[in-house]
């Protein structure tokens, strides 16, 4: 892949137009087309994983954002990296890992607020993402990473410092406590 | 036929729900964020070096040498002795101000202390390192401030000196200030020229004083002191702090067998200082 870079080049997206002014910096200027297009295929993809963890799209994207922003100040490096959405997603949830941290208190109180199950503004149901929002952080990361991120065990053991053993552990208790959730939810909506 | 997870239809149901929903800002912005931030922390980082060089800087100031106080009162420091270079009358005691009390032609003891503060000195104090040459006073060598830089600490220091001639009254019994002359010495003329005390008539006793003082200098010296060769400058030092003198007095005995010194109805040539 080819770096973000400084200067004219012809195949560089022009973003005078959008008020960036060029500067002696050393950070890049302009946003080469590889980084666009590695934003574009991959931005959507953390955006649902960070957004199933939160529970708040809008939070989400800020994080997901933050790390495609600390991407791009690294970009040559992490351009040549094997797997550059890998940086951009261990970032991207430690980012939220530690703003959970930070406003522990504070999501929870939200997220134990007692909402009607309809639909979000974007049509997705909310269900699930109360189930998950009622999961201990790790459970609820382990089983986002496996069934959002699609991730194997090990790429989740990787990328939360965890033993193999416990990943697994975490994700069955996950998943016991989802069906438990799930089940118990679709009886009170009469679904089940 | 394995066993469908349930899990995986909700997640998949809402990741792809949520993909197609997800409407990314873009990248397009990035570059300005890290600009902003780029100003931002250099910006914090000017102000943090401002606020650490000035509380570095601001615990000196108040150390700052400060300008000349005259209303702050001077520490008294010695000054210096010296003796004559050459053999002087007998009779004639050259000495330099010392500390008040102490013997003028003692053991010579040299100084370097500089005066601290710009202030007056007090009266019958030596005032740093003033002026005394000994015996080169005697040659009308002016005489002046030492150290040199004094006036350099202090440019707006006025120094008084008083120059007083003692004589026997007409009754010989005792000395009496016979006439005085102010001078000030400063930065702008930092010595007063020494009077040719070689045209002073001495046979029967005389003596010669510059005081630094601000007050009226003793108008007589009792019996009890001026047979005594230092005793009149420890009196005078009381009062004043003597630069150089020139005593000669002889005693009332040697007077006695000095006919040219007998009682006269001379009287003091000028009125006395108040």
């Amino acid at each position: 892949m080819v770096a973000a870079t400084r200067g004219s080049a012809a195949n560089e997206v022009d973003l005078g137009c959008m008020g960036l002014v060029p500067d002696r910096s050393t950070a890049p200027l302009v946003v080469a087309p590889e980084f666009a297009d590695f934003y574009a295929a991959t931005f959507p993809q953390l955006l649902t994983q960070l957004h199933a963890f939160v529970g708040d799209r809008a939070e989400a994207q800020d994080l997901v954002q933050e790390a495609y922003t600390r991407a791009f100040a690294r970009w040559s490096a992490i351009s040549r990296f094997e797997d550059p959405v890998g940086w951009v997603r261990r970032v991207a949830w430690n980012l939220a890992i530690s703003r959970w941290r930070r406003a522990r208190r504070l999501l929870h109180w939200r997220r134990d607020l007692t909402q009607p199950d309809v639909e979000g503004p974007d049509g997705l149901s909310l269900d699930l993402t109360r189930a998950l929002a009622k999961l201990p952080p790790i459970y609820r990361q382990a089983v986002i990473l496996h069934y959002v991120a699609d991730l194997p065990v090990r790429d989740i053991a990787t990328l939360t410092g965890a033993a193999e053993g416990t990943v697994k552990a975490r994700l069955h208790r996950a998943r016991t406590m989802l069906n438990e959730l799930l089940s118990l939810d679709d009886r009170r909506s009469g679904n089940g | 036929m394995a066993e469908r997870d349930p899990l995986r239809e909700r997640f998949d149901a809402f990741r792809d729900q949520s993909m197609r929903a997800a409407r990314p800002p873009g990248p397009e912005s990035i570059p300005g964020v890290l600009r902003r931030r780029k100003r931002r922390r250099l910006t914090a980082v000017a102000v943090a070096v401002a606020a650490v060089l000035a509380l570095a800087v601001l615990p000196t100031l108040g150390n700052a040498p400060r300008p000349p106080d005259p209303s702050i009162s001077d520490t008294p420091a010695p000054i210096r002795p010296s003796a004559p270079t050459s053999a002087p009358p007998t009779t004639i005691i050259t000495t330099t101000a010392g500390p008040p009390g102490a013997q003028a032609g003692g053991p010579a003891t040299s100084t370097t202390a500089k005066p601290s503060k710009c202030a007056t000195p007090p009266d019958g104090a030596a005032y740093g390192d003033p002026y005394v040459y000994g015996s080169e006073v005697l040659n009308g060598v002016p005489y002046s401030i030492r150290p040199a830089d004094y006036f350099d600490q202090c440019p707006a220091y006025r120094l008084r000196f008083v120059e007083a001639r003692y004589v026997w009254d007409r009754n010989r019994q005792l000395i009496v200030l016979a006439s005085t002359t102010e001078r000030y010495l400063t930065k702008a003329s930092p010595t007063v020229p020494a009077p040719n005390i070689n045209t002073l008539p001495t046979p029967c006793g005389e003596g010669y004083v510059a005081l630094q003082t601000t007050k009226p200098i003793p108008s007589t010296i009792p019996n009890s002191v001026q047979d005594t060769p230092s005793a009149y400058l420890n009196l005078l030092q009381k009062h004043a702090t003597a630069a150089f003198s020139f005593w000669h007095f002889p005693t009332s005995t040697e007077n006695r067998n000095n006919p040219s010194c007998t009682p006269s109805p001379s009287t003091p040539q000028t009125s006395p200082t108040p």
